[in-house]
Order: C-alpha cells, then structure tokens, then sequence
C-alpha cells in the first residue's frame, strides 16, 4: 500500500481511539456544567444550552464534599511526605550499600501487589480499632505507607543506581561524609525521579477505595472518593452534583499525566500501580 | 563506622515500618483464617480450628460464584486489554506519522484516573432513562438494553469501564516494547517477501514476548481483586450477577461481620492468583 495511503487510514483510525477514549471525559465534563433541567432531559443534549457552574458552586458548601476534599489532600500529602523521608535514606543504602537486600523489596512489592488490599484491611480493621486509630486521617495515612513504599523504594533505587559513582568517589575525596554525599550530591542529582516517586506515590493515596471505604466512617476522615460513592442510593442519584466532583477530583490524575510521562512508565513496570 | 553499618542504620527506619504495616497484617489475617474469630459472640473463647473455615469458603455457594464471576471478568478484560492495547500500539509505532506524541498523550490520559471515577462515569452513561449511550443506539435504531439491570450486560458495563482505565497501561509497555526492538529482523522478514500479517505472527509477537509477559502478570494481579469499579457501577448485582472476588470478600467480613471468613477467602483468592501467574510466566518466558 501507497506510505501516504496508509498514514492517512492511520490517522483517521488514531482519531477515532482517540475520540472513544476522551468521550467518556468530555461527557462527564459537559454533564457537569448542566442545570438540573437539562441534566434530566430526554433525549439528552450533547452540548449544554445554559452552562454554568452551579454544580460547582454547590460542592463548595457542601459539608461533606469540603471535608472529604480536605481530607484528601492531608492524607495523600502526609503519607506521601512520611514514605519519602523513609524511603529515601532506605532506597539509597539498598542501592551503594546493601543491595544484597534487594530480593527483600522486590519481594514486598510482589506481596503487595498480589495480596488483594481486602486482605491486608483485616488486621488494619482490628489493630487501628485497638488504638483508637480508626476514622483517622493518621490511621488511614499510616495503612497508606503500606503501599506507597515498597513502590517507593523500589523506584528510588533505580534513580539512585544512575548516579555515576565516580562523582561520589570524588565528594568523598574532598572529604565529605556519607550523610553530606547523600544530601549534597545524591539527592540534589536525583530530583526528578524523586518528583516521580513522589507524583506516584501522591496519586496512589489519592485514588484508594477500598482502605478508606472500611477504614473511615464520618467526615472527621472520610475522604472523596468515599463521600462522593456515598451519594449513590437507591432511590435517586443527583447527577449534577456528582460529575462536577468526579470532574474536579480527577484533575490532579489528568494533569500529572500529561506533564510527566518520561518516567511514569518505570514506575508503573515497577510497581504496577493501578489499584 | 563500615559502610554496610551505615547503610543499615538507613535502612533500619523504612525496613522497622515495613515490617510494622506489611508482614505483621499479612501473619494476622493467616492467623485469623486458622484461629477463628467470632465478632458476633465476643468473649467466645478461640481455637485452632486446622483448614474448616477454608472448607467453609470452598463451601459457600456465593463464593463459587464470585469465583467464576472474577474468571469470567478477568480472562475477557485481559484478552480485549491486550488485543486494543497492541493494535493502537502497532498503529502509535510507524515512524512515518507525525504528531505521535501528541495522540499518545491524549490516549493515555486515563492512566491514572481513580477506577472510582471510571466506575461513576460510565454508570451514568449507561444509565436507562437518561444515559448518552441508549441515547445514540437510539439514533441508530438499536434496541436499547437496560446495561445494568440484567447480567450479561452488567458484566460488559464492567468491563468497558475496566478497559478504559487499563488499557493505556498496556499500550504504553507494548509500545514502549515495540521501540526498543531492533530493525533488522523485520527489515529481512519483509525483504523474504513476509506480508503483514506473517511479519507481526512470526517476528514481532516472539519479540514483544517479555513486554507481553509483563503487562500479562501486571495486569492479571490488578484485574484479580478488582473492587472499585464493581462497587460503584453494579454494587455485585443485578441480585449477585456480577459478585466479584473482592466484594465478596468486603461483604463476608464486614457486612457479615465474618473476618475469619473473609482472611481465608483472601488467601484462596492469593493462591489462585499465585497459581496463575506461574502458569502465565512460563507460558511467556522469554526466547
């Protein structure tokens, strides 16, 4: 077949994927900038009469909404902050000096990842309720570290392993110790992946369900993905309030992906990060 | 102070907590399949009760059927997973396309989506009265099904909103897979006058193999305990059509308030998983 025959089926069948996949998206994007007249009307209206953002709009004073948002960012934020501090220094000695030891962490991830979370949540359940931990940001945060890490430290190490070791051999010669080798040189010439381990780790904590759906119970740390699965019921479900918290909560995920794909892919073989 | 010393005492801080959060649950919950514990009668003294509360699960009519369910979801999402993740794949990796970066953009953006939001999006365009999706077969004069309310399609819903959210994870290795492969095998396989077809069958799939392999291995112990799609899009029904292994488990121990049951579920469920993986992995070794 004729090169730009071929490119041009090509194109048109990209630009149908590429349609059915940001459908669904555009959808839930346009429902949500709907009135409650047109949210409901049959047939539907592909594109929105009257937008607005009164959907939106109503997210901000609603209670559960606005805790649940809160909640969130803390936990995601904290559990993320807490796995970083730990698994730095852990990943960086697994990587120059202990790298024996390695087997043991590529042995958690597996574990991890295929041990269904329900199973880790029982003993979760039982301990946290002993110390006064359940319906916790803090509980919820530490259970988090349960899987951030082992992701964590794995992905580290990789980025540790690529900093050349002659620079190092050089520091120490000037006479620098480990622990300012580490912050000085390691750290400073490891950013990027620890924004990558970071972005993942943040987005894991983000979009868990099943930990916060047993593990929390009011609004003290319920967080949105639990309060807006909540607004199903089975008499009615108020469409308009839910795209608009769907749409915003899944922001964050649209955003790192776009702007970070280099090393997304490393952390997904990794970890295999999908829940 | 040694080197290894050093790195220790680094390592002691993570390695303390991983312990704490990771092994310790994981020894409980065996304990707890083996010791049972009755939530409803506390105070009961506990024994050691050898495999019965196993033999109960294997028992239990519901958890046969979530079973089959979960094998029915996973061998289906995986096949179509794999086949639209390679074609676009195939068609993301001609070098004579411009402008490929910005459609592997675009068409991995879900990557990281919450299935949560998968789960809710897609239930309301499958929703009977007001849903786009009945809407536009509608436009097509298609008899519009109600998706959700018998199992067959309740199951398809599930495994369309499953697609979406995985499906760039797979394309995104296949491809990733598909560049990193030398020129020179499927240069000679065409100037042999290979077509096509023969060129993917016979050089391209033996190559992509470890890609493949890892995407299956990856993907299987994801699609195994899947749980949050299934809760927000059908809740396990129409009545107990579409009960998965994970909400099987949710239900049994904190609906029922059966833990014990629950843990020895979750291993069942970590034994057949165990089990498939090694089939999987030698299935598609490498070479």
């Amino acid at each position: 077949m004729h090169t730009s025959v071929r490119n041009g089926l090509s194109y048109a069948l990209l630009v149908v994927v590429v349609l059915l996949v940001l459908a669904p998206l555009a959808w839930l994007y346009l429902s949500s900038v709907k009135n409650d007249i047109e949210m409901y009307s049959v047939p539907p209206t592909l594109v929105p009469h009257d937008p607005s953002l009164r959907n939106y709009g109503q997210l901000l004073v609603d209670v559960s909404f606005k805790s649940g948002f809160l909640n969130s960012v803390l936990v995601a934020l904290g559990s993320t902050a807490a796995a970083l501090l730990l698994c730095v220094p852990a990943a960086y000695a697994f990587s120059r000096y202990l790298w024996r030891g390695l087997s043991l962490v590529l042995f958690l991830v597996l574990v991890t990842r295929m041990f269904p979370p329900v199973i880790f949540s029982l003993p979760f359940f039982i301990v946290l309720q002993k110390v006064h931990l359940i319906n916790t940001r803090l509980g919820l945060g530490l259970v988090y570290l349960s899987f951030q890490m082992p992701l964590a430290i794995w992905l580290l190490e990789s980025f540790f392993r690529e900093v050349p070791k002659e620079i190092e051999e050089a520091a120490r010669v000037d006479g620098l110790s480990r622990t300012q080798i580490l912050l000085r040189i390691v750290i400073p010439l490891s950013l990027p992946g620890l924004a990558v381990a970071a972005i993942f780790a943040f987005l894991l904590s983000w979009n868990e369900f099943l930990y916060a759906l047993i593990l929390t119970r009011t609004n003290v740390a319920q967080t949105i993905p639990v309060v807006v699965s909540g607004w199903i019921s089975i008499f009615q479900i108020l469409w308009g309030k839910m795209t608009a918290a769907a749409g915003l909560y899944v922001l964050p995920a649209l955003v790192f992906v776009s702007l970070v794909q280099k090393g997304m892919l490393k952390g997904l073989m990794q970890g295999g990060v999908k829940q | 102070m040694r080197d290894r010393t050093y790195g220790m005492l680094l390592a002691v801080p993570a390695s303390a907590t991983l312990l704490a959060i990771v092994v310790f649950p994981m020894l409980y919950s065996l304990h707890l399949s083996v010791v049972p514990l009755d939530l409803l009668h506390p105070g009961t003294p506990r024994h050691f009760a050898g495999l019965s509360v196993y033999a109960a699960v294997i028992a239990d009519p519901r958890f046969i059927s979530s079973l089959l369910h979960t094998l029915l979801f996973v061998v289906l999402t995986m096949s179509a997973e794999l086949v639209l993740g390679l074609g676009v794949a195939l068609l993301l990796n001609q070098s004579s396309l411009a402008g490929r970066g910005l459609f592997r953009t675009l068409l991995i953006l879900p990557l990281m989506v919450a299935p949560v939001v998968s789960g809710l999006q897609w239930r309301w365009i499958f929703s009977d009265q007001y849903g786009v999706l009945n809407y536009l077969l509608s436009l097509l004069h298609v008899p519009a099904p109600l998706w959700l309310g018998s199992p067959a399609s309740a199951m398809a819903a599930i495994i369309v909103a499953n697609l979406w959210v995985a499906t760039p994870f797979v394309l995104l290795v296949l491809l990733a897979g598909l560049q990193g492969m030398p020129d020179e095998p499927i240069e000679a396989a065409r100037i042999d006058g290979a077509g096509w077809w023969q060129r993917l069958r016979l050089v391209v799939l033996p190559l992509l193999r470890p890609a493949i392999r890892v995407v299956l291995l990856i993907r299987l112990a994801d699609a195994i305990r899947i749980f949050d799609i299934v809760y927000v899009l059908t809740g396990g029904g129409p009545g107990d059509a579409t009960q998965v292994f994970s909400t099987y488990i949710f239900q049994t121990s904190y609906g029922s308030l059966d833990l014990s049951k629950g843990a020895a579920g979750s291993f069942i469920m970590v034994f057949i998983t165990a089990l498939i993986s090694l089939f999987l992995a030698r299935r598609f070794r490498a070479g």
